[in-house]
């Protein structure tokens, strides 16, 4: 069995920008996502302005060419007045082909 | 709230987007009240309460959303949202569908088919509202702090803006007909201000608003006022216009 090195995007957002960042990230080629709801504090001034007052934290797994131009995308739509970090991470996958748009 | 307030464009219209639209769990607190009190509302009163859920919050958007086009050239384009698209996060916020959801099955079940399926609904209801004003007690608790954050123009402002509109929605009420109940339960709609419908679509139409000075002013200052005061207020105002 061989283990093929990919990377995973984490989007840690306002529950309210989840649903344009995943039409973006699908727009660029992402094949895939996962969602879960978690909660935390980061240093943006603002509260998200949702009760409560949870985050979505978005992971998808993509090439890094993928990945790095999804992470363009939100900087450029989002970092200014949301609150919205974003990383990515060596992970290891069986089946690359299924990230793989056909 | 930009002369006395002296908020900027974006956050007065963000602002009067949450006392536009009005508070689902404030108008069934006020149906509660109006029961113990021994009078009855009218049973129109939850399509009213959908039908003035969203316009209050497209007018302040639309206004804060033209203001902020004209004094802003540098709005990113994901920020760009078509007007479709606000409307379309508006029209399909949670709670808007719930309400509707509710009517059309409430018109195509009819009374009769309400019957079996009453208990369930009326037994519960009272103690799952309980335990939901809890839990909202417990999120507008832990907003007191910000209170410092907001300064007491804002907390005024979320006392005198709910006596202002629920005086005239009572008025309004009993000039239209309406029962005593009906009245006060109208005033209590309009001295509500949203805090669940209205703060995703100002978050996603006006990102530069701080959602700080809306929320804490809707639920951590009106809200409360609501409960403890406006609704008993509004009651007494309605029935001494009924004579």
């Amino acid at each position: 069995m061989k283990l093929i090195n990919f990377k995973l995007l984490t989007i840690i957002c306002e529950p309210v920008l989840s649903s344009s960042i995943l039409t973006i990230s699908q727009d660029l080629g992402a094949t895939g996502f996962t969602v879960t709801e978690v909660n935390g504090q980061g240093n943006f001034d603002k509260s998200s302005g949702e009760i409560p007052d949870l985050k979505s934290k978005i992971e998808i797994v993509a090439e890094q060419h993928l990945a790095l131009k999804i992470m363009k995308a939100l900087a450029d739509n989002f970092f200014k007045n949301y609150s919205l970090i974003t990383y990515v991470s060596d992970i290891s996958i069986l089946r690359p082909e299924k990230f793989e748009r056909v | 709230m930009r002369k006395l307030g002296r908020f900027g464009q974006i956050d007065a219209a963000a602002l009067a987007a949450h006392y536009g639209s009005v508070s689902a769990v404030t108008f069934i607190a006020a149906n509660q009240f109006i029961e113990q009190m021994g009078k009855t509302v009218e049973g129109f009163m939850p399509t009213l309460l959908t039908l003035l859920e969203s316009p209050g919050i497209h007018i302040a958007l639309g206004i804060g959303a033209l203001k902020r086009a004209k004094n802003n050239s540098s709005i990113s384009s994901g920020e760009k949202k078509t007007k479709s698209a606000i409307f379309h996060e508006i029209l399909t916020g949670r709670s808007l569908i719930l309400l509707l959801g509710g009517l059309v099955i409430g018109l195509l079940m009819g009374a009769k088919a309400y019957e079996p399926v009453k208990p369930f609904f009326e037994t519960g209801f009272k103690g799952a509202l309980v335990l939901f004003l809890l839990e909202m007690g417990i999120v507008a608790g832990s907003r007191l702090s910000d209170l410092k954050k907001v300064g007491l123009l804002l907390i005024s402002l979320g006392i005198l803006i709910p006596i202002l509109h629920g005086t005239l929605g009572v008025f309004l009420g009993d000039w239209s007909g309406l029962s005593v109940g009906g009245a006060t339960v109208l005033g209590t709609m309009a001295a509500s201000a949203s805090y669940i419908a209205a703060p995703p679509a100002v978050r996603m139409t006006l990102p530069e608003a701080n959602p700080t000075y809306y929320l804490t002013a809707s639920l951590a200052v009106t809200f409360p006022f609501n409960l403890v005061v406006g609704i008993p207020l509004f009651f007494k105002l309605a029935e001494w216009l009924a004579g």
